[in-house]
């Protein structure tokens, strides 16, 4: 059995939570805190196996409860439940140790699913998060920069090195103007480059392109 | 010329005729011979041309040598004539006569009365000297001559030996204003060299002005702003030296000193004008103020206080050259009916010249202070502002018990005028900026409230409702329609969610508060990515750094501003973004490969996204330039301080 216990000043969503997680046979909210002193008295206090956290409770300054209660318990597990979908949110709380970030409006299998993983000792972000991820931490991953890429990514990112101008790209896949030109910017940002020209540059020597 | 042989007689005589007439033209003298029998008169070549006649083109007789005398000469020489006639024997007189062209000429006449056997009278014989030219001459020489004595320019005449020796340079003479510009008696002094006159010209400028035009002949000027004679320090002098024949050379010297006084009096007051319409610190305005004034008239020392907004105590406002324990001592005293010069002028609103200290009953509570440092007299002025409230004082100190003049009044005047424009200036602007600051502030905490209000109350009873909306979903075994509508109520939700979020967001940002400046910027730039698809890179160091609300907020708006307008003007591809902290100083930089602001466009008074950037970093003690980057695009840097000062 999976002993939860969910941090969040909302009575209206605390009570949602326990009611998605009372579906499940393994996984059980073993308490409610609404502040931060609350939530830290009960990490203190008893044994949990997950701890479901609102980035946002009265009395926390930020991430500041999160980083306690990594200094408290270590070893638990803490999944980030916020209605913030900023990227920023995310890239700060699971480098402050968060095990897992899912935003409110999430499905709510989403949310069993990632109990479940963080209290296996999993992470858990979504696929979409994941990929943002991988370019706000671009400088401190290893690999090829076109490697970061997703394959959409990538076949702009080729056609874009050969010389074809966004509207060019755009036309060929059947894509808007400023879709295409997002792609670019996220490809530009996740290689660690300004310009077209230096996204030849480095696809001619890595014989991306002809 | 020649040394032809002497052929006969006549010859020899034409030859002498010749020489004759070349040795008249030559020195402007005619002859004339006047035969008393015959009443004949002859005239040489030249006379003709002395008289403006081509040589013996007309008859001469007395009545026509009248007729060409000028009107006032014609009764004397009348008389001279008539007085040669009856004594004979040599006569002489000047005359002027009258040309056909109007022109008037001096003559000088010489002649004697030739008697034949028996003392009969035969005639008059004489010559006619032109002196015209020579009395100009003379007379122009006479004006100079007068102008040089009379001039209050110094004049004198150096001899140089050796341009490359001081010691070989020498008075040869010098007019009488030479001598109050020497500031000393010249007397005695010719022959003598220049540093055995003059010991403090060692190394001046006058003194390599002297050599250098010995060296090479050229006309030389130089202007000495303080003189090097200790007893006369703000001495200013203007000399100009030239060459004279003979390797010696002129030295025209003239004190200036009231006209550089005056001008850089002048050029102070216009320096404090603009300083002040530059928006530079009062404390610097003022001191700078007060610096001109004890330059323009020593041995003075200036000091202006500010009244404080409660009218009792006053403040320091600059007193550079007063001893710094007794401005601390000053700073802070109440004003009041019997409060040394400055506390009793602001109180009284009226001028208090105390002109000695020592004796003075308002200096009872302070005599000792003034003493101590050595403070004698202190002529003090309220400052007023434009309504008539008392901003401050000025007031000047003197070492010595001194009674003022008109000029010290007038300068008094000019200083309290300038520093009160100043003050007012300033405190008005400060007002301005503290009230634009408030409602800035107000503003912001309007927008957080409703912001979070919006978000959590709303956001959160919404996430409520769709959580609640998949529970009936999981449950719900009724028909096909039933499940549909609940999906469609569920993504409904979804989108009232997205809606609030964006609404909140825009009016702040919650990352700014949940996270800091960094994470708001970060935001910021990629929401600006995904809206025009220009690359937006971001360095930092600030990562842990807290900050205060007030700056993360300004220098939040700042940023929100930089990139509307990139988005706007500069069609840029790439936004480069630095913010890092260095010493006290948080920095933020915002760089484009844009088209590149204008001149123009910068320095607009009307772009109030530009103003509202310079405003909000002036409020946190800081300061921001948008400028052309060299390569192109433009550059908007703002620096503030990172915890922001007390308000003044």
């Amino acid at each position: 059995m999976i002993r939860v216990l969910v941090a969040d000043d909302h009575a209206i969503v605390r009570r949602g939570l326990r009611q998605i997680l009372a579906e499940t046979q393994d996984i059980m909210v073993g308490g409610e805190a609404a502040t931060a002193q609350e939530a830290l008295q009960l990490v203190r206090d008893e044994r949990w196996n997950a701890v479901i956290l609102d980035i946002s409770l009265p009395g926390a300054d930020g991430l500041g409860l999160l980083a306690e209660i990594r200094r408290e318990r270590p070893e638990l597990p803490v999944l980030i439940l916020t209605v913030h979908s900023e990227d920023q949110y995310a890239v700060r709380a699971i480098k402050a140790g968060a095990a897992g970030f899912l935003t409110k409006e999430s499905a709510p299998e989403k949310l069993i699913e990632a109990v479940r993983k963080v209290a296996g000792g999993g992470r858990y972000v979504s696929a979409e998060l994941a990929e943002n991820l991988a370019s706000f931490l671009a400088g401190e991953t290893a690999g090829a920069p076109h490697e970061r890429l997703s394959d959409r990514e990538f076949e702009i990112m080729k056609m874009l090195a050969s010389g074809e101008t966004v509207s060019e790209v755009a036309r060929e896949l059947s894509l808007s103007v400023k879709t295409v030109s997002t792609h670019r910017t996220r490809i530009l940002k996740k290689m660690g480059m300004k310009t077209n020209a230096e996204l030849t540059h480095y696809a001619v020597r890595a014989r991306l392109v002809d | 010329m020649t040394s032809q042989p002497i052929s006969d007689e006549h010859e020899q005589l034409t030859r002498i005729e010749r020489q004759l007439a070349l040795a008249q033209r030559i020195t402007h003298v005619g002859s004339w011979e006047w035969d008393a029998a015959t009443g004949v008169v002859t005239w040489s070549d030249e006379l003709y041309r002395i008289y403006g006649f081509e040589p013996r083109s007309r008859e001469v007789t007395f009545e026509f040598f009248v007729s060409r005398l000028h009107p006032d000469d014609v009764v004397r020489v009348q008389r001279e004539v008539a007085l040669a006639l009856e004594r004979g024997g040599r006569f002489a007189y000047p005359e002027r006569i009258v040309r056909p062209d109007g022109t008037v000429r001096d003559l000088d006449t010489v002649g004697e009365a030739a008697r034949g056997p028996g003392g009969r009278m035969l005639g008059l014989i004489g010559t006619c000297r032109d002196v015209t030219d020579e009395r100009r001459r003379d007379e122009t020489i006479r004006v100079y001559a007068d102008i040089v004595h009379h001039m209050q320019i110094a004049l004198s005449v150096w001899e140089v030996g050796d341009p490359d020796d001081i010691g070989t340079v020498r008075l040869v003479t010098f007019n009488p204003a030479s001598e109050p510009v020497a500031r000393r008696s010249l007397e005695g002094c010719i022959g003598k060299p220049f540093r055995g006159i003059f010991p403090f010209g060692g190394g001046s400028p006058i003194e390599s002005l002297l050599l250098d035009v010995a060296r090479d002949g050229r006309v030389r000027e130089a202007v000495t702003e303080r003189s090097r004679n200790p007893d006369h320090p703000t001495r200013a002098l203007s000399a100009k030296a030239f060459p004279l024949p003979g390797g010696r050379v002129g030295l025209a010297v003239e004190d200036v000193t009231e006209l550089t006084r005056a001008r850089r009096l002048k050029d102070a007051e216009h320096h404090v004008l603009e300083s002040i319409a530059t928006g530079a610190e009062l404390g610097g305005i003022l001191e700078r103020l007060v610096l001109a004034i004890e330059d323009y008239s020593p041995p003075t020392l200036g000091s202006i206080l500010l009244l404080d907004a409660d009218g009792v105590h006053v403040r320091h406002g600059a007193a550079p050259s007063l001893p710094a324990a007794y401005t601390k001592a000053i700073d802070g005293k109440a004003i009041g009916p019997c409060a040394g010069s400055c506390g009793t002028a602001a109180f009284e609103r009226r001028p208090v010249y105390v002109e000695d200290i020592e004796t003075d009953p308002l200096w009872a509570d302070y005599r000792d202070l003034a003493r101590t440092h050595g403070l004698r007299a202190c002529w003090s002025t309220p400052i007023f502002s434009n309504e008539g409230r008392v901003l401050g004082t000025f007031a000047l100190y003197y070492g010595e018990p001194r009674t003022p003049t008109a000029e010290d009044l007038a300068l008094i005047e000019r200083a309290t005028h300038l520093a009160g424009i100043a003050i007012e200036h300033i405190q008005l602007e400060d007002q301005l900026r503290a009230l634009s600051a408030h409602v800035e502030s107000v503003r912001e905490d309007e927008r957080t409230g409703i912001a979070r209000e919006i978000h959590d109350v709303l956001g959160q009873a919404l996430t409520a409702l769709k959580m609640d909306l998949a529970w009936v979903s999981r449950r719900a075994t009724g028909q096909e329609a039933q499940l549909e509508k609940l999906a469609a109520m569920s993504q409904a939700t979804d989108e009232i969610i997205q809606q609030v979020r964006r609404i909140s967001t825009e009016l702040r940002p919650g990352v700014l508060d949940d996270l800091g400046l960094l994470a708001a910027i970060e935001w910021q730039a990629q929401e600006f990515e995904e809206r025009t698809g220009t690359l937006c890179t971001i360095e930092s160091n600030v990562e842990d750094a807290a900050l205060e609300r007030d700056v993360s907020t300004a220098l939040f708006r700042i940023f929100q501003e930089a990139l509307t307008n990139v988005a706007r003007h500069a069609g840029a591809e790439h936004v480069g973004v630095r913010l890092w902290l260095e010493g006290d100083d948080l920095r933020l930089e915002v760089r484009d490969d844009g088209r590149g602001i204008t001149q123009a466009q910068a320095g607009n008074p009307r772009s109030l996204g530009l103003l509202g950037i310079r405003e909000r970093a002036r409020r946190l003690g800081g300061g921001a330039t948008v400028a052309v980057d060299p390569s192109g695009g433009t550059i908007v840097a703002v620096h503030v301080q990172r915890a922001r000062r007390a308000a003044p």
